[in-house]
């Protein structure tokens, strides 16, 4: 597994990113992207205290995140990014490299959204962003690490509906 | 009494688990009990709102409840607050009860289970449901009691390390339970211990690596061939 993980999950810290990839991976610093929660203290007491103890917990916008985020801290324990939805994932495209292990772990069923796994979601338009990250990196939709991961190929079919 | 039935209720609260809204229907059906016995008559769209998808842990599903009727009623942000706490218990409650009670309760059933496999079976029924069930029925309480502030509670209690607490006695219970299978099978047997104990190496070594059934055939074999080899 590439130590630096960037998973989207529109839960954020749950029981499969703590059971599934935070112990399963022994994974020490969790970097947590969104608008949302950086800046409110209520907010981040309930997802700190939702880590096992010695777990590091960042919490940082997505500016803050772009312009600091440096690869080079992490080159030897595994770091695990969370991010929202695939927009803030695209908005991070900047950031990708090979060695990023891209996971679309959980994004949940909403109006209009097209089912591509039994817990991943997506809209057209979300589809089309991963396309577009795909061409260049691999993208893999992967709840736990003990069940197989689904590595994105045909996209474009589904964005047709041939699927 | 509604309270009473809140709770019962709440035993049958997964009963419509499904991939699109997860517990959704569940807690929708039972906020309008909850809210009903804190006194708050909910419209019908409010209920149909909240079948929108939710996921957390059952067991811990109670104080989000409580939460939410309190945010409620004080016009305060219940949906907000229901899916950030929603995230936070289910890693709280996973880590807790499926990946450490569990395993722990299993150990203590099954060297009680030795002399009587009654007794084992009732002591895991006992010990795993005494905490699950408590944490259901004083959830609702607490979650009312202190609203969008009930993380504190679990703060409190240090909730978040009784998960490595535990993990600690299921280990120390494991090696107890694995030496007293040897003791009882085998007696001293140094070539058995020795390849025990070179099977709890590979294991430790590689264990998470491998695919459970991979690792289980692969173990077969190597077995197989050890008992062939040495006639035994």
């Amino acid at each position: 597994m590439k130590k630096v993980i960037f998973r989207v999950d529109d839960r954020l810290i749950h029981g499969q990113v703590i059971e599934g990839w935070v112990k399963y991976f022994k994974i020490n610093n969790v970097v947590l992207v969104s608008d949302r929660v950086n800046g409110d203290p209520l907010q981040t007491m309930i997802y700190s205290s939702s880590l096992p103890p010695g777990t590091n917990l960042t919490i940082c916008s997505m500016a803050e995140f772009l312009t600091s985020f440096n690869f080079k801290k992490y080159n030897k324990d595994f770091v695990l990014v969370l991010v929202e939805s695939i927009d803030e994932l695209y908005e991070a495209k900047g950031l990708l490299n090979e060695d990023v292990y891209i996971n679309i772990g959980c994004v949940a069923c909403r109006e209009h959204k097209i089912e591509v796994s039994n817990t991943v979601f997506l809209n057209p338009a979300e589809i089309e962003k991963v396309c577009d990250i795909r061409d260049d990196y691999e993208v893999f939709i992967h709840k736990v690490p003990w069940e197989t991961s689904v590595e994105i190929r045909n996209f474009t079919d589904l964005l047709e509906g041939n699927l | 009494m509604k309270i009473l039935w809140l709770l019962i209720k709440s035993l049958f609260y997964q009963a419509n688990l499904n991939h699109e809204n997860m517990q959704g229907t569940g807690f929708s059906s039972m906020v309008k009990s909850a809210a009903k016995a804190k006194g708050v008559d909910l419209d019908e769209d409010t209920i149909y709102n909240e079948t929108a998808y939710f996921h957390t842990h059952p067991y811990l599903a109670n104080f989000i409840l409580g939460m939410w009727v309190k945010e409620y009623q004080k016009d305060g942000e219940p949906d907000f607050y229901k899916k950030v706490y929603s995230s936070a218990f289910g890693a709280l409650g996973d880590s807790f009860f499926w990946h450490s009670l569990r395993p722990l309760c299993f150990i203590v059933a099954a060297i009680l289970g030795f002399n009587s496999p009654v007794l084992g079976l009732v002591t895991y029924l006992v010990l795993y449901n005494m905490l699950s069930l408590a944490f259901r029925f004083t959830g609702f309480s607490i979650g009312y009691e202190m609203g969008r502030d009930v993380i504190v509670f679990f703060n409190r209690i240090n909730f978040n390390r009784w998960s490595s607490y535990l993990d600690n006695v299921s280990k120390f219970m494991l090696g107890f339970l694995l030496s007293f299978l040897v003791k009882e099978s085998v007696g001293f047997n140094p070539l058995i211990l020795g390849v025990l104990t070179v099977y709890l190496l590979i294991g430790l070594a590689i264990g998470r690596k491998l695919d459970i059934v991979f690792g289980l055939v692969g173990m077969l074999f190597i077995t197989g061939f050890f008992l062939y080899f040495t006639g035994v």
